[in-house]
Parts: C-alpha cells; structure tokens; sequence
C-alpha cells in the first residue's frame, strides 16, 4: 500500500484548479497552486492553502512549463501532482518527469497515455481488442495514390486527419475524388503547423453522428468500471458547449454494450485512474470508437451528478494505490444532468473571444444547481488562455425538469463586463430539437444563427430602455450619475408618479 | 431644468426615449410608467407596468449589450439632444472619408492576408488574429483598397486598435 497523499500541487488555473482544491481539502490534504502573472489574484490562487508564482504569462513559460511546475512541487514538498485537464495533462513526458522527481502523477501511467496518445496506433490497438472503429486506415498514410486507393474502397465522403491532431485542426472533409489531393496537401500542412506532425490518416465520414463518451474508473488492482455516458453532441468548431448524462437515445442494452467495450478499451491499454472513452454513434446506432481521453474532463462534473459521486476524489485514491470503492453492479445512475459551458465569447459574433473586467457577478442559485467557476467579481479577462469562465450544471429528477431547471439558472445568471456564451446556451436550451432529444454534432451549424437569439417586442423595449438609461448615466446627465455607488443612493428613480 | 433625449436603436427599429429630471420617463413623446433604477456596476431594475426586469447593461464598443432573463440584446444609443444641436450647425454630415478597421479584441496578429494596394470586397480576409489560443479572421465590411497597413505579423494588438484603413 502505497502512503497516503498529503500535499498535492495542482498544475493547472480557473475551474478545474479550484474545483480539484474543493475535493483535496474535503479529504485533508493540502493543495499547492501556480499561477502566471495576470492570474496573481485568480480564485484559484486565493483558496489555495500555498501558492507560487511561475513568472511570465504565455502558457509556455508558465502552465505549460515541466522544469518551473515540478521545482516548485518539490520545493513545497508536494507528493503528488494533479494535471486537471489541457495543459500539461496529456503529456506523457510531464508523467515522466513527475514520478523522476519522486511524485505521484494524478493519472494515467505514461505508456497509457502514450498508447492512447496518436490516434492510428490507438485505432489499432482498438481494433485488436473487437472495439469497433470508424472504417480506415489504422496507420499513416503518406501518398496520394495510397490514399487514393483507400478513400475509394471505404467510399466517399471521407475525412482525412491528423494522427497528432484535435479540435478540428488538420481535417479535411473530402466529398469525392476530384477533391482529394488538395486536402491531403492542405491537411498534411496544417497538421505539421499545429501539431509539428504531417501523419494523417482518412477514415469514413459519418453523416450525422452523435458524441458519446464512456466515463471510466479503473484502479492499480485491475479494477475497471464504467460510470455511464454522456451526450456531447451540442458544439461549436468541435468544442463542446452543452452536455448532458444520460443521453435521449441509448437504451439499457446499448448502455451496456458501449460501456463494455470502454472498459475493454480501457484495460486493453494497460490503463489506470480515471480516463473517458469518446464513441461517434451512427444514426442506425452503430458506434465506432473516436479517441481516449486520458484525463478528467470539462464535462465531468454531469457524471457525478448522476452517480452521486466525487471523481476528483475517486482519483486521488487511485493514485494512492486504494481499490475502487464499488462495483459494476453498485453503480446505479439517478436522473438527470445538464451542463452547459460558460464562455467569454460573443455569439452575436461568430464567437470570438471577449475580453475586459468582470463588473457584476452573481450566478444562479438554488435546488439542483451547482456552479463551478474560476473567477470572480473584478476578475481581468485576459487573452492568454482558454475562454471558459465557469461551468454552469443541472441536476434534475428527468430530463424535462432538468432543461427546465437549466433554462431558469441560465435567466438568472448575471454577468456584466464581458460578453459570454449565456445567451446561446439559452437558444439551445429552447429549441424544439434539444428539447426532443433529437440532434447530432451538426446542431449548432444547422440550427444558430446570431438571428435566432431570443427576443420579443417587449424584451426590445425595456433593452432599448436600460441602454438609453445607461448611455445618460454615463454621458453624466442629471444628478450624481458618474459616480458607481452600490447600493443605489444616489442613482437615480425615474419614476412616473400617475 | 435639464433633459436627456436618447434614440435606441435595435436592429431596424428605433425608440425615441426622453428623461426629464423630475423623474418623468417619455417614449415617442409619451409619458410611459416605469421606474429603472441601477443598483450595481451594470445593473439595473425596471419596473414596467408591475413587471420587475433585473437587467445586465454592458458597454460593448460603441453600443450596449443587454441581458434580460439570458436573452442578449444589442443596442445602439445617440443623444439625440446632441443631434439636433449639430444638425442645426450643419456638423453631422459626413464626408466620404477611408473606413478604419478595428481590432475587435486584444490579440496577436498571426498573418497578414492583404497589404497596402490590395482590392478587397466584403468578406474578404484581412489578416488573423490569435486570441485564447484561437485563430480569428478579421474581414473587410466594405469594397475599396488598402490604403494603410498600419501592423505587421508577430505583432501585439489592444481593444480598438487601428489595423488598416479601406479606401
């Protein structure tokens, strides 16, 4: 039995830095954060119990930087490093390095993740232990006329992608042969730009699939359970936005069968600690495994809703060498839950990233809602990092009261100073086809527009109204309005006394 | 005894307001009861024929960005007091003059897709902008040419930012 952790360093900011210090504290254990420059005031950083600067703000020199990350662990007399998700978290050589040092990584063992790392060599793996994969090639390709062949035989349309690649870089969707050879090219470059890798590989293209991922737990005993799935088919540029567990279409039988091969998924690479099995269901409800990924994910916190428990807890004392606290058969799913992604984005525009002071700040509360965030009141939105503010989830008795309980948090969530995703989360929430259970990753393309953002003859009057109140508040017109006083005093009632 | 009169814009429809200081609130010229009161930074409370609104109203550029109940609103306001004084004084109208292109956020100019002498169109690329690790096309809103580069790639770029003007 390996000692138990005491002080862990967790190598990451915002939600995930916070929300992995609740669970550490919860269990007696210290927690140690990191923080860049323009994070200096970072709630991460004030509910630490140590903190310590990495000195710079690009991602290179501080988040992402192994030498700075695992000196500072030994130097506080860390035993354990938690990666939480992005950053260094699925980087085998940063597992490498971590247990070098004498510390324990909070993770998968690095040949897992390196296994699971490139995307044909994972392929393969899969398709050795009868773990359906989408139709391709299960190695790179690297000419044309070999590609050729290939997309012929699987049939057009195809996708062509990078083995290094993620988030929709270095993939071409190719329609039919004309088109091929200059989306290899194209792809074969963009990949190397962003990945420093021309792999690619081609695979059938599913016309209108469905995201699913399998949670999974698996301890150093040869333990392996599955938590369940959840639907991740609501995105944007091939980043989730909306998430939800269980899922409108999977029946018992079909649960089963995608959480089995997961688990097979998941000891057929030697894999140990909590990971997430990604499948692209068909629309005959086929599935076909997609990629592992070997951390916690964003979305995690939708599992634990349902499951009633801790995943972040569940990790630690994996890694401390404890058996998984249930079994297969213990696990028993409880309703319903939603999360929906809080991003500082404008969706009035293309969703480009906003930036600026966070002025007011009072997120949703009540029954079923549980809200973890990174920043607070004040908080600078800089440029540097990945724009998620914070994560707003659901938990509701069915999948009706939990969209309803979602809809209610969203209208009550008040953000001022930069522009977020609330609005979009609201017309997903809304539309019909959400609200059916019937869509696929092509939600948001076939169905948002910034003109389908909700209004109505009223809401456009009282807007115009509080703009033209605010535009001669600010312009300094009548008494005392410069001045940004709370509570109200000195504002001004405009009131018609009839 | 002091006035403000503001037209709010949203989309094609306009809204005639006008606060006078005893409190009296007119659209279009007619009193309307209500009562707005800001309570925080950007908040503000409306009562509206005993409707309560908690509104969310951030200064977004030059417009406004309204928040009722997670439905985002986007409002364009002019003093119209403002207006009519320099309509008087012949001020207001415009001379053709270049269109400047902004940045719209702070970020780090990747590639430049045009250079000074370029013809461009609506739509077309002018150059990308990284942003939280995202890559972001700025393209042109109007056809003209090029007629001042004013950044190069590699560089970093503010909020409101000048990149190139559009002749």
């Amino acid at each position: 039995m390996k000692p138990k952790i005491k002080k862990i360093l967790i190598a990451n900011r915002g939600e995930i830095a916070l929300r992995i210090h609740r669970s550490a504290s919860e269990m007696g254990i210290q927690t140690v954060a990191v923080f860049s420059d323009v994070d200096r005031r970072a709630p991460h950083v004030l509910h630490a119990n140590e903190a310590y600067p990495l000195n710079g703000n690009l991602s290179k020199d501080t988040y992402l930087d192994i030498k700075k990350i695992i000196a500072i662990a030994q130097a506080s007399h860390c035993d354990a490093i938690h990666p939480g998700y992005g950053f260094l978290s699925e980087n085998a050589d940063f597992v490498d390095a971590t247990t070098t040092a004498g510390l324990i990584f909070i993770g998968p063992p690095s040949a897992a993740m390196r296994s699971m790392g490139g995307k044909t060599g994972a392929r393969e793996l899969m398709a050795k232990a009868n773990v359906p994969i989408v139709p391709g090639t299960t190695y790179p390709l690297n000419d044309i006329t070999e590609a050729s062949k290939v997309a012929k035989s699987i049939g057009y349309p195809i996708l062509i992608k990078a083995v290094h690649g993620g988030g929709g870089k270095g993939m071409r969707r190719v329609d039919k042969e004309g088109e091929l050879e200059q989306s290899f090219k194209q792809a074969k470059s963009e990949s190397m730009s962003s990945f420093g890798s021309e792999s690619v590989f081609i695979e059938k293209y599913l016309q209108n699939p469905r995201h699913i991922e399998i949670q999974i737990l698996a301890d150093s005993h040869g333990n392996v359970i599955y938590l369940g799935e959840r639907e991740c088919s609501v995105q944007r540029r091939h980043q989730k936005v909306v998430e939800e567990c269980p899922s409108s279409v999977l029946s018992p039988d079909l649960r089963k069968r995608m959480g089995e091969a997961a688990v097979n998924a998941t000891r057929k690479c030697g894999y140990e600690n909590a990971g997430t099995v990604e499948f692209l269901l068909d629309s005959d409800k086929s599935f076909y495994f997609l990629e592992m990924n070997t951390r916690l994910q964003v979305e995690h916190p939708v599992t634990e809703m349902v499951f009633g428990l801790d995943l972040v807890k569940a990790q630690i004392r994996i890694a401390q060498g404890e058996e998984l606290s249930l079994t297969q058969a213990e696990v028993v799913p409880r309703g319903h839950a939603i999360e929906c992604r809080i991003y500082a984005e404008d969706p009035m525009e293309g969703f480009i990233p906003s930036t600026g002071r966070v002025e007011d700040y009072m997120p949703s509360e009540g029954h079923g809602i549980r809200h973890d965030s990174g920043i607070m009141r004040g908080s600078e939105i800089a440029h540097f990092y990945d724009p998620l503010l914070s994560k707003l989830v659901v938990w509701g008795a069915d999948r009706p009261e939990s969209i309803r309980k979602m809809k209610r948090a969203l209208e009550e969530f008040k953000i001022s100073g930069v522009s977020t995703t609330i609005p979009f989360c609201v017309f997903v929430i809304s539309h019909p086809k959400f609200i059916e259970g019937e869509y696929d990753i092509h939600f948001v393309e076939k169905y948002y527009g910034p003109d389908k953002l909700i209004r109505n003859e009223e809401v456009e009057l009282i807007a115009s109204l509080a703009a033209a109140s605010m535009h001669s508040w600010d312009s300094g017109k009548g008494k005392d309005m410069r001045e940004h006083t709370i509570p109200s005093g000195n504002w001004k009632n405009r009131r018609f006394d009839d | 005894m002091s006035v403000a009169a503001i037209i709010s814009t949203i989309g094609t429809r306009q809204f005639h307001w006008r606060f006078d200081d005893d409190g009296t609130v007119s659209l279009a010229g007619e009193k309307i009861p209500v009562e707005v009161t800001r309570i925080s930074p950007n908040g503000v409370t409306i009562l509206f024929k005993g409707k309560s609104y908690f509104v969310m109203v951030t200064k977004n550029d030059l417009k406004y960005d309204v928040i009722i109940n997670g439905n985002l609103i986007r409002v364009g306001t002019e003093d119209s007091t403002k207006q009519l004084a320099s309509k008087v004084l012949g001020g207001t109208k415009r001379t053709a003059s270049d269109t400047e292109v902004r940045s719209p956020m702070p970020g780090l100019v990747v590639r430049c897709e045009v250079e000074e002498g370029t013809k461009v169109k609506p739509g077309d690329g002018l150059l990308i902008l990284e942003a939280m690790k995202m890559e972001n096309e700025i393209r042109a809103g109007t056809t003209g040419v090029v007629k001042r580069m004013l950044v190069k790639e590699r560089q970093v770029v503010e909020k409101g930012e000048l990149l190139l003007t559009i002749a």
